[in-house]
């Protein structure tokens, strides 16, 4: 919590959960990118997996990545790349320098979406009070992501490890709203026994 | 609950979609030349069949993409949900 948009965000002054059940806190700002490219468009997709050295996600909720970037799933033709703040103008430059010939949409949505993270052995069962993914099929395994909604705030739900870390990334005006059902929900885990 | 095979996603609760009315239905090729009961037959008048229905449908909180359903109004059983600009199944397909 130490770059200087944080006292724009409307979670500026919201007081993070640490316990050993769940913590929750809000990310720093990053670097968020909406890609488009068609489907059975090869030669697009050959140039962005080229420029990142990894594959584009096929199925729903993968995610490939490796420590500089990470590239989220969110539908057949859609993906978002999250990558450091200060990689992001980079990223744009050479993208849309590649992708010259090909049909697509690169859009910067580094402040459509706030991001926090949930973690601890019982944020399954935090999620689970309002989500309707299926934690127990292990639909959301670890680096894979997944589209839903908690309560009334529409998600993007990554989970980043074996152990139960999710980070949570909801529309800027849904954040404060999101975090305040989120710290209530967690509220009978935090009270120690 | 209500389980949603959605073809990009896979099944997710039902409270992620939202219907759009009847599929396959397409706009005249020519408006300009369609008689107004031809046009109004286009906009307006949709089928209401008690049985085996054709509809659009989004998943709204996931991929948010389109896909169309092949759902029996009697019992509300979905038999078969597939992409948008696939072959529209016939009944005795599934």
């Amino acid at each position: 919590m130490n770059n200087d948009k944080n006292h724009l965000s409307p979670l500026a002054y919201k007081i993070p959960i640490n316990s050993d059940n769940i913590s929750l806190q809000q990310n720093e700002f990053i670097g968020k990118l909406n890609l488009r490219v068609k489907e059975n468009d090869l030669k697009a997709r050959e140039v962005v997996e080229k420029h990142f050295n990894y594959n584009l996600p096929k199925l729903s909720g993968e995610v490939s990545g490796n420590d500089e970037s990470r590239v989220l799933w969110l539908g057949p033709n859609e993906y978002l790349i999250l990558c450091g703040d200060e990689n992001k103008s980079n990223i744009i430059n050479i993208l849309k320098e590649k992708l010259k010939e090909s049909f697509y949409s690169l859009t910067d949505v580094s402040d459509y979406y706030l991001t926090m993270r949930l973690s601890g052995p019982k944020s399954i069962e935090v999620l689970s009070k309002a989500c309707p993914l299926n934690f127990e099929k292990n639909l959301l395994k670890k680096d894979s992501c997944a589209q839903s909604y908690i309560s009334k705030a529409t998600v993007l739900i990554d989970r980043l490890s074996d152990e139960p870390v999710f980070d949570i990334s909801v529309r800027w005006s849904f954040a404060e709203y999101l975090w305040d059902w989120l710290a209530d929900s967690s509220n009978e885990f935090v009270i120690s026994e | 609950m209500f389980v949603i095979n959605c073809p990009y996603c896979g099944e997710r609760d039902q409270t992620e979609f939202s219907c759009h009315g009847e599929a396959h239905i397409a706009r005249p090729d020519n408006p300009a030349e369609v008689s107004d009961e031809e046009w109004g037959e286009y906009l307006f008048f949709r089928n209401n069949p008690k049985g085996i229905h054709f509809e659009r449908w989004t998943h709204d909180h996931g991929c948010r993409r389109w896909f169309n359903v092949m759902r029996d109004t009697v019992s509300d059983k979905i038999i078969k949900t597939y992409k948008m600009g696939d072959q529209k199944p016939g009944v005795t397909d599934v």
